[in-house]
């Protein structure tokens, strides 16, 4: 691959992911052939199942030694293999500019996920996708499945600045509508919402035969507190101050962390949507390696 | 004393350091940094009141901190809520208003003073058993005696109380107080008081103080104001009886002014009566209009030798403490002067001195005879004699000279004038005669005369209101310079510095030399009405002179006495009875009117005394502001006839010591505030388990 030295994706970093993979554990919808399961049954090499002949099936589908043994009309079915539409939706809210124990702040940590994401999907034949959101979609690009279409990409990645409050929901409802064929949808986004609202949107990409990957990146010290002493904390993205006495509020802040981040987690689950809390003081590199090497 | 006092006044006023923690926060707050952070979405989740219950803390703990100041610095201050809690051991000084003024009439028909004494003894059996009390009296008064300083012994005190009488004399409030306040000092109770019994009259306690006294800590001053009794009757002060300042002779008829004054705003039908002490009593009937001062001249005479007084009381007005004076005099016999020489050797003098010679008018009898005769008789009497038979016998060895020296050194007088028909001697004198006339000079315009020793007792009776000699421009034409030694005292001159008139001491004796002839060819002097007093004031003994004789205001203080230890014994005469023998330096003052003898070892001295006229005028403090109590911290309540001040005064008593309380508040609050500036972690929400803390996936 001779990908220019993107922000995102520097060389050696295209050369770390080099051999990851990434699959999807349900069938896609693809334009191509490739390594990802189709819906659709057809003329493959994977056998599927058998069903009875009905009439208007061809007739050269029908299995001739299944009807010598029993006197079926039945016709074999075969797995078609597609590839892999994948979409990658990213917060840019200000929130993700937060960067307090990372090695990078969570939006250059999510911009650095989604552009190895994306040499991964199109290193196997597959196409990506970038959305780009807050309070709505910002901007948006279609799924490409050349080296070529990515640079639009990667130069939207570098332009990124952090602004605006995040609505998710409102941005996952969004992109559940725009997206007509089954797809992978990746969202990166810090989820600093309440559960309930994300989880809705997941599941309305879930309706619409999406499969979806969470990736969620969090500071370190949003996990837990990391100062001492009475200090003022001014929220990101709506400036409300609230002063903190932390030695008192620390278990307990870790406390809810934990119960919201358990939310998340099972309501992922229960939308059969992948789920990754992704801990930014981790290297890239090394939680791509953990989350995607196993392919 | 009831409400709050603070033992500690100081701490108060630095309450305003209250306001530190406010300032203090008001400048953390400022310094304050904030931290940007992603979302304080689980800090809402947490508790959504949380910003506001901590903003509640912060203010709850700057309220706390403030209190803890507040009360630190109220206890140091120790401040004591009178009138309240518990009766503790209490300090108490009552301080009686005697004067003149609270002899007169209170409501309920009894004297103002019986109304004070009442309410003293009221206080004095409310006392506990461990209280204290002491007794001032406004007027010092040495016939009453009071226990020194506090006692419990309430017998005493009762005792004291009971020998308490009227004065006629006016006190002084800041000297009174400060007795009481030196009392108070002395005691180590938290609860001190002064319980002061007045009819405030205006003039005693409506003035400030001169030099404020600095209240000692935990002192109240409790003031019971006793109303006056409005009778509508005038009230006539005796306000001065002026007397002779020379001696009076014996026999001789003398005229007295006593000066009245109507204070009253009613006309004045009085009666001045006078009472001498040889039993002599007169009267003379007197009208003052409102307001008006009046002199009455009364005439008295000294019957006998020696020291004489003389009572004068005004009778028919409404108020006594005002009306009485005792002055005294002395009385010297009738003198005789001998003349040695012809008459008309001393011009004027011995119709001066005597007009009919026999001393009926004058009480100074004259008699003539020769010098040389002089040696002979040695008679008593004042001498006069001519400078010429001192110079013309010239040697030593006369008789007649030394029987003068003689004379003169067992203390007789003599006087040596020039004769109006000039000096024929010649220079010669004794030795002894240190002055010595030179050649007689003469002023065709006349040389005025003037007064070289003011001081000299002869000038006594030629004085002004303002103390200064009139000689009423007397001018002198012929004269005898006078060379006077440094031995000698120099008493008259003329305008050009020459001495006319001087006097010498020759062993106890003393002799005046003159260098005038008393004639009106030598000067006017002879013409001028000064001359006869100035003439016979020479001649007077001055034994027994009114300079030893001190006319006081009851109730002043004696000045002019030693003080410290020194045996002083005071023997009453006349007047009010006053015996007391003691330390010079304890007697206080003469609280009523009458004449003293004061015995200080071999001296004698003798105080007249009159009643204090200022008690008698009607202007009483009916507001609730003592100017005379200075910054003393006092309220005035009135006491009316029949009130008894004891159920104020066991309210008064109690007291409750508020250090206590403030401190256990003070501590309070220093305990609220740690918990509430040090608040334990948050709970974890009930029946919720801890989760597994998040790290890295």
């Amino acid at each position: 691959m001779s990908a220019p030295a993107y922000k995102f994706l520097p060389p050696e970093l295209a050369e770390r992911v080099r051999g990851l993979g990434l699959a999807v554990r349900r069938p896609v919808e693809g334009a191509m052939q490739g390594l990802h399961r189709s819906p659709h049954l057809g003329s493959s090499v994977e056998f599927a199942d058998y069903r009875e002949y009905a009439p208007g099936d061809p007739p050269s589908l029908i299995d001739w030694a299944i009807y010598a043994r029993s006197d079926r009309h039945v016709i074999r079915r075969y797995q078609e293999e597609t590839n892999l539409r994948a979409h990658l939706v990213l917060d840019i809210s200000e929130s993700m500019s937060f960067r307090q124990a990372g090695l990078h702040s969570k939006m250059d940590y999510a911009c650095y996920l989604a552009a190895a994401l994306m040499l991964i999907l199109l290193g196997q034949s597959d196409a990506a996708g970038l959305t780009l959101f807050n309070d709505e979609i910002r901007r948006s690009f279609p799924p490409v499945g050349s080296f070529d279409g990515l640079r639009p990409m990667l130069l939207a990645l570098d332009e990124i600045k952090p602004s605006g409050r995040s609505q998710i929901e409102e941005a996952l409802h969004q992109t559940a509508e725009k997206i007509q064929r089954r797809s992978l949808v990746i969202l990166i986004s810090d989820l600093l919402q309440e559960p309930a609202g994300i989880i809705r949107g997941i599941q309305h990409l879930r309706h619409n035969k999406h499969e979806v990957l969470v990736l969620q990146p969090l500071d370190g010290a949003e996990l837990s507190l990391d100062f001492s002493g009475l200090a003022e904390l001014r929220e990101l993205e709506t400036g409300a101050r609230l002063p903190v006495e932390a030695d008192q509020v620390r278990e307990a802040y870790a406390n809810e962390v934990a119960k919201y981040l358990e939310e998340i987690r099972r309501g992922c689950l229960g939308s059969m949507a992948e789920y990754h809390l992704i801990d930014t003081r981790t290297p890239v590199e090394e939680t791509l390696h953990a989350k995607f090497s196993q392919l | 004393m009831t409400g709050l006092t603070a033992l500690n006044p100081l701490f108060l006023s630095l309450l305003p350091l209250a306001a530190l923690p406010v300032l203090f926060h008001l400048f953390f707050r400022l310094k304050r940094q904030s931290r940007p952070f992603s979302t304080l979405m689980f800090f809402h989740r947490l508790d959504p009141k949380l910003n506001a219950r901590r903003r509640l803390r912060e203010w709850l703990i700057l309220l706390l901190r403030v209190l803890l100041i507040l009360f630190v610095l109220l206890a140091l201050a120790r401040p004591v809520w009178f009138g309240h809690g518990q009766t503790g051991e209490a300090a108490v000084v009552l301080l009686i208003d005697n004067s003149g003024s609270a002899s007169g009439t209170g409501e309920g028909g009894r004297t103002k003073l019986k109304q004070a004494v009442e309410g003293a003894r009221d206080i004095v059996a409310a006392l506990g058993d461990s209280d204290r009390a002491g007794l001032v009296l406004l007027v010092p008064d040495p016939a009453a005696p009071l226990p020194g300083g506090l006692t419990q012994d309430k017998s005493a005190l009762k005792i004291a109380l009971d020998a308490v009488a009227e004065t006629e004399g006016s006190g002084s409030v800041a000297a009174a107080v400060d007795r009481a306040m030196r009392m108070i000092e002395a005691s180590a109770a938290a609860h001190r008081e002064i319980q002061i019994f007045s009819d405030l009259q205006q003039e005693k306690w409506g003035q400030p103080p001169v030099n404020p006294p600095a209240p000692p800590r935990g002192l109240g001053v409790a003031v019971h104001r006793i109303a006056t009794a409005s009778t509508g009757l005038p009230n006539v002060s005796l306000t001065e009886v002026e007397m002779p300042t020379r001696p009076v002779v014996a026999g001789r008829r003398f005229p007295v002014q006593v000066r009245l004054a109507n204070l009253g705003p009613g006309k004045a039908q009085v009666r001045l009566n006078w009472l001498d002490d040889a039993g002599n009593r007169g009267g003379a009937d007197l009208s003052l209009a409102p307001q008006e001062e009046s002199n009455a001249t009364i005439s008295l005479t000294a019957l006998n030798p020696g020291l004489r007084w003389v009572l004068f009381t005004v009778e028919g007005d409404d108020f006594p403490a005002d009306n009485r004076a005792a002055t005294a005099f002395t009385g010297v016999e009738q003198q005789a002067v001998r003349f040695l020489g012809r008459a008309g050797d001393f011009g004027y003098l011995p119709p001066a001195l005597s007009p009919t010679g026999d001393g009926r008018l004058s009480g100074l009898a004259t008699s003539f005879s020769s010098f040389d005769s002089f040696a002979s008789d040695r008679g008593e009497g004042f001498v006069v004699l001519p400078w010429n038979a001192v110079l013309e016998s010239g040697a030593e060895a006369t008789a007649g000279l030394e029987a003068l020296r003689q004379f003169l050194m067992k203390g007789g007088k003599a006087l040596l004038v020039p004769s109006p028909g000039g000096m024929a001697g010649g220079e010669r004198k004794p030795d002894w005669l240190t002055i010595a006339p030179e050649g007689p000079q003469a002023s065709s315009n006349g040389l005025a005369l003037t007064v070289l020793d003011k001081a000299n007792a002869i000038f006594d009776d030629l004085r002004d209101e303002k103390g200064e000699v009139a000689l009423r421009n007397v001018k002198v034409f012929r004269f005898l310079p006078l060379r006077v030694p440094a031995q000698a005292a120099p008493i008259l001159g003329l305008e050009d510095g020459t001495i006319v008139l001087a006097s010498q001491k020759v062993g106890r004796g003393l002799l005046l030399a003159s260098g005038l002839a008393f004639d009106p060819a030598w000067s006017t002097l002879p013409l001028k009405p000064a001359f006869v007093a100035l003439a016979q004031s020479m001649v007077l003994d001055q034994e027994g002179a009114p300079g030893r004789i001190t006319s006081l205001v009851a109730g002043e203080p004696l000045t002019g006495m030693p003080g410290g230890a020194d045996s002083l014994e005071v023997q009453s005469l006349g007047g009010s009875p006053l015996d007391w023998k003691g330390p010079a330096g304890q007697f206080t003052t003469f609280p009523r009117v009458g004449v003293y003898a004061l015995h200080l070892g071999q001296e004698t001295r003798w105080v007249g005394v009159r009643s204090s006229a200022k008690e008698g005028r009607r202007k009483f403090i009916t507001g609730n502001t003592v100017a005379a109590l200075g910054n003393l911290p006092y309220s005035v309540d009135n006491l009316s006839g029949s009130q008894s001040v004891r159920p104020q005064f066991d309210r008064q008593e109690r007291s409750l010591e508020l250090s206590l309380p403030l401190l256990l508040l003070a501590f309070s609050c220093l305990a609220l505030e740690g918990w509430l500036a040090n608040p334990p972690p948050m709970k974890l929400q009930a029946g919720a388990p801890p989760l597994r803390p998040v790290s890295s996936p």
